[in-house]
């Protein structure tokens, strides 16, 4: 085994790095940190460095690939999962599980966060691990199997992952960069290949064209070439109107009603809400369809929250009922925590179309009851959210309404909350309790009823002094979140239901976020329609007599007018708001035994997995079985086109000519095509030219072709039994050579779909007709 | 199906006899293997051969030297605007003693005809060659003679453009079965025969190396060699798309489609070789054809060459394959 620098392609070996990173770069958008930059560069590195050394060792194309990816497998052991090794070294029995927890955290990372996502050791695992494999197959294909070219597909698939799902147009540069870095790869390859080229060859283009330009004149127009299509592409991209990456992602246009052209049949429900970032998705993909002769229109309620971490609201955790199908009731009458007195109307909602992802399904409050046929659903008492196993296409709601003209009854909201029951619904911002506290006292002044003291705060921030505003006021430096947008009053309806949450909060009225969407537009056919840039948050307090209660501290247009009953007050300057449950909270949540869930989860998982993954399997075992009856008949006529001649023979001219034949077609598949009519002597100076054959090749193909003329030109005597024989080893022989010399990719086309099988096939018709 | 017939001719027995007279003429005329390779080609193909260039390159030295060579019955024949008929083919004479015509033969009854500048003689002279180069006989007065083999017609002839020449008519032109042309020899060349001439004349220190019955064997050793009905049908498609190509006005006879495939078996012959090759054809197809068609107007104003079209020909025409 000998080094040889040169066979290691250590340049294109850095170039084909270089392209994986550079896809990579957008990801930087859509993380937080960048903690996984480092050992994502130096991941990409080891890939073209071991590569590179085993190329130069002239490894088996098959080794290099391996190695690689023992490397990288390594690399990923040592640097994430180290504490589970035994002896330094051999991965443990608890590798594969905390693998697979780092790969549990980051999908519950990338599922619940909105782009930028933080990193943590599981998303950067995870990141970092894509990129590794992505660099292995880049090398792969664009390096040791010499297609650069091809090589742009697992690029094109990273790049694709990486600019989508932020939620906004992709950045020129990106594509730029990414194009930059394949053309260079690609242009690496042309190069070293024409520089291969021997003088000789440079000799023979004499005659039609100007043989002073040479392949250097090929190299320029090669550049040109990739310089006019970066920049059309880049010129096309900015001109032509274009739809966000995402769209590629899931699909054109699925729906097959149509309803939800260019969009994917199902949108997936964040339920984390960053305090402190800007709003980006704007997207108008529909969500859902509603009817509802129900006036005024509530807003559509998927879920609640409690849980604040200074930032951002955290999802939920869950607490489901037993299953409900095909109707859902809640365990509790909402009309029992409701006062007496208030007026309250049954009302209805027909949703005619759902797109909103399981498990989530989106509700007016408080719900009597829900029924689809399409799912089990289940009732959470304690965040009033129905869970549904999967998501129906269209469900009916029926729910409670205040009537517009009624008024809040005396008594109501008079009691404080007990603070050790509420414990969870009581929690403060620690950071922007001072800033809450002086606004509080400043709006609240000595009002005491709760009800009272939650509209003086809604109406404070509905006063005219706040701005609605997708993206936030520049940083004020060192602010939390809420003592931020308390400062520079801008902000959207997190920003505002967050304040109003934490001063009713500071004030000792239980408060929590409530997620869902606007009740969207009224449409032609009079139905509604919710699209994703409807989602929406509001507050909901906790008043003694109502239940929780909705809020709306958003003022503009993106909630809309202001909650209609407030107009219908009688002066006392008392909102009556909406009622949106009622269910009372247990103070502790009870929570399942989990010791047999815990058994069998694995198990069952895995039956889940092959339940909802078997349709896609079949599918793509049709399309691969497909593939593969495809591949033999076209490889199994290419062997009958090529033997044709060779099978009908019965002389040992017949046969020899059959071997040549043989030659022939199967050089052919290869993509030598022979010159039209010639005699075997010009065919085969065209072979030995025009394949390159080495000088023992060129022999073989020499003695073939002498035997085919003896058995042509000269008379049947000379042709001996043996010639046959011996002329098939030296067909083998030339054919061996040209395989050998060959790209994969060409060896490969060649053997599964030849075009000889074309040929075969081609003429089948017309040979069978005749017959 | 074999047209051949008889015992497998003695190829080695050619070769060694092309060889040596090939051997010889090269220490005479120096640098110009093709033309003197066609000239032995021709010689085993029972052929005529006509050469033709500017004065002074060598062509009547070839067409002497090619002679000297073979011990056999050589004349030649100085073309010249006042030279008969009968001075060719020969003349009956009244004779007193016997009191009857007697035929004194004339200066064709050779093994080798050497004419030397064939078109300075006007073409009713020139016509006394047609029976003889393609019947080997004369008839004179209503008597045929037999012309003894081998027989050979070799004739110098300049230019038509040179002054006092008739053009040779069609007819005489189809029955010379190559023409080759002798071109200035290089440098070197040049050179060596300034050397070479200056001291002595090559061409008097040269001796017989073979002799015209042995020739005679070879030649019919050549005839007897195999051709496939593939090469027979590439000869005939040559020669059909010399009658059809747009450039030509006159194409191919079939007498020359008969003297292309002859000079490629003896092509073939002269390496060794049993069976004659496209290679053969195609290499023969430029000395045997050229001087045979005539351009049309048209193609004669682009400057199009006959030499051009034939090669456009062996480009275009498809090689038989035989396979059916």
């Amino acid at each position: 085994m000998r080094f040889n620098l040169d066979r290691g392609l250590w340049p294109e070996a850095g170039l084909a790095a270089l392209a994986t990173l550079t896809v990579a770069w957008p990801l930087t958008n859509l993380l937080r940190e960048g903690d996984w930059i480092g050992p994502a560069i130096l991941l990409v590195l080891l890939v073209a460095v071991v590569g590179a050394v085993l190329r130069s060792l002239d490894a088996d194309p098959t080794l290099v690939v391996l190695g690689q990816a023992l490397a990288v497998l390594g690399a990923l052991v040592w640097r994430y999962l180290s504490d589970t090794l035994m002896w330094v070294v051999v991965p443990g029995p608890d590798t594969l599980d905390r693998a697979t927890e780092l790969l549990r955290e980051a999908g519950r990372t990338l599922q619940s966060f909105a782009a930028p996502a933080p990193t943590n050791e599981g998303v950067e695992f995870l990141i970092v691990s894509v990129l590794a494999l992505t660099a292995v197959s880049v090398d792969a294909i664009g390096v040791t199997g010499r297609a650069p070219a091809t090589a742009g597909l697992p690029l094109a698939a990273a790049f694709l992952v990486s600019v989508s799902n932020s939620g906004r147009a992709m950045d020129p540069w990106f594509f730029a960069a990414a194009a930059l870095a394949w053309l260079l790869m690609v242009a690496q390859q042309g190069n070293r290949l024409v520089s291969g080229w021997s003088s000789a060859d440079r000799r023979e283009s004499v005659g039609a064209h100007d043989v002073s330009h040479g392949p250097s004149g090929h190299r320029t127009v090669a550049r040109v070439l990739a310089v006019v299509t970066v920049l059309g592409a880049l010129v096309l991209a900015s001109v032509v109107p274009h739809l966000p990456p995402t769209f590629f992602a899931e699909g054109l246009a699925r729906d097959p009603d149509g309803r939800s052209v260019g969009g994917s049949g199902q949108v997936s429900f964040t339920e984390t809400m960053d305090v402190t970032a800007d709003l980006h998705d704007q997207s108008d993909d529909p969500v859902i369809r509603f009817r509802s002769p129900s006036r005024p229109l509530q807003p559509l309620r998927v879920t609640a929250t409690n849980e604040y971490d200074g930032e951002r609201w955290l999802p939920p955790d869950y607490d489901p009922g037993p299953p409900q199908a095909p109707q859902l009731t809640p365990g509790t009458s909402p009309q029992a925590a409701m006062a007496d007195e208030l007026s309250l109307q049954v009302a209805e909602m027909s949703v005619l179309s759902n797109s909103l992802g399981a498990p989530h399904l989106a509700l007016p409050g408080p719900v009597l009851s829900v029924t689809s046929e399409d799912t089990t659903m289940q009732w959470d008492a304690e965040l009033a959210a129905v869970r549904v196993s999967e998501r129906p296409d269209t469900y009916q709601v029926s729910f409670l309404q205040v009537a517009q003209t009624g008024r809040v009854p005396d008594g109501v909201g008079d009691a404080e909350a007990d603070p050790g029951e509420w414990e969870d619904y009581l929690q403060v911002d620690p950071d922007g309790e001072a800033a809450l506290s002086a606004l509080a006292d400043q709006v609240v002044g000595d009002a005491t009823n709760d009800l009272e003291v939650a509209n003086l705060i809604q109406q404070h921030f509905r006063s005219g002094l706040y701005t609605y505003s997708l993206q936030l006021a520049p940083g004020a430096g060192g602010d939390d979140a809420i003592s931020h947008f308390l400062q520079t009053r801008q902000g959207y309806c997190v920003q505002f239901a967050t304040a109003m949450v934490m001063m009713a909060r500071q004030q000792g009225i239980p408060a929590r976020m409530a997620v869902g969407f606007l009740p969207g537009e009224l449409q032609a056919n009079g139905s509604f329609s919710v699209v994703v840039s409807d989602a929406h948050t509001w507050p909901e307090l906790w008043i003694d007599g109502l239940g929780w209660t909705r809020f709306e501290p958003t003022p503009g247009i993106r909630s809309g007018p202001p909650p209609p009953y407030s107009e219908l007050n009688s002066g006392a300057g008392e909102e009556v708001p909406t009622v949106t449950e009622t269910a009372t909270p247990t103070g502790v949540p009870t929570q399942q035994p989990e010791g047999t869930a815990e058994d069998t989860s694995w198990w069952e998982d895995l039956q889940d997995f092959v339940r909802s993954a078997a349709p896609i399997l079949l599918r793509a075992l049709v399309v691969v079985v497909l593939l593969g009856v495809l591949m033999a008949v076209v490889a199994i006529a290419g062997r009958r086109h090529r033997e044709s001649v060779l099978r009908h023979a019965a002389t040992p001219q017949e046969r020899i000519e059959g071997q040549w034949e043989l030659l022939k077609r199967s050089l052919e598949d290869y993509g030598i095509d022979p010159p039209p009519d010639r005699s075997p002597r010009e065919m085969a100076s065209h072979y030995v030219t025009a394949a390159r054959l080495d000088r023992p090749t060129a022999d073989a193909m020499g003695r073939a072709t002498t035997v085919l003329e003896r058995a042509r030109y000269a008379d049947a005597s000379r042709t001996q039994d043996t010639d046959d024989t011996t002329m098939h080893g030296d067909v083998m022989r030339v054919l061996d050579s040209v395989s050998a010399k060959l790209p994969w990719n060409i060896r490969a086309s060649a053997k599964l779909f030849p075009r000889s099988g074309w040929h075969y096939l081609r003429a089948l018709p017309g040979r069978l007709l005749r017959r | 199906m074999t047209v051949n017939a008889g015992p497998a001719p003695d190829l080695d027995s050619v070769q060694s006899v092309a060889g040596a007279i090939h051997r010889a003429i090269s220490t005479v005329i120096e640098g110009k293997e093709h033309a003197l390779r066609t000239a032995v080609t021709v010689l085993l193909a029972e052929g005529h051969l006509l050469v033709e260039d500017v004065p002074g390159v060598g062509k009547t030295m070839l067409a002497k030297a090619l002679a000297r060579s073979i011990d056999c019955n050589v004349s030649r024949i100085q073309f010249t605007p006042d030279l008969l008929p009968s001075d060719i083919t020969g003349v009956n004479v009244f004779n007193q003693d016997t009191r009857t015509f007697e035929f004194r033969r004339g200066a064709i009854f050779a093994n080798i005809v050497v004419g030397d500048e064939i078109n300075r003689a006007s073409p009713k002279t020139q016509s006394a060659l047609l029976e003889c180069m393609a019947e080997r006989q004369v008839t004179v007065d209503g008597s045929t003679y037999e012309l003894a083999g081998p027989f050979l017609v070799m004739a110098t002839q300049n230019p038509i453009e040179m002054e006092g020449t008739y053009p040779l008519p069609e007819a005489q032109r189809d029955r010379f079965m190559a023409r080759i042309s002798m071109g200035y020899p290089s440098g070197a060349a040049e050179l060596a025969m300034l050397q070479s001439h200056g001291e002595a004349d090559p061409l008097g220190s040269l001796e017989p190396v073979t002799d015209g019955e042995t020739v005679q064997r070879q030649i019919s050793a050549v005839r007897r060699l195999h051709t496939a009905p593939a090469l027979r049908e590439y000869v005939v498609a040559l020669v059909t798309a010399t009658r059809q190509h747009p450039s030509i006005r006159l194409g191919a006879s079939p007498r020359a489609g008969l003297h292309l495939l002859g000079a490629a078996r003896a092509n073939a012959a002269l390496v060794g070789r049993d069976h004659v090759l496209p290679e053969d054809v195609q290499a023969l197809a430029p000395a045997v054809l050229t001087h045979r068609l005539m351009l049309s107007g048209e193609a004669q104003l682009t400057g199009r060459t006959t030499a051009d079209v034939v090669s456009d020909i062996l480009q275009r025409t498809p090689v038989p394959s035989g396979r059916r």
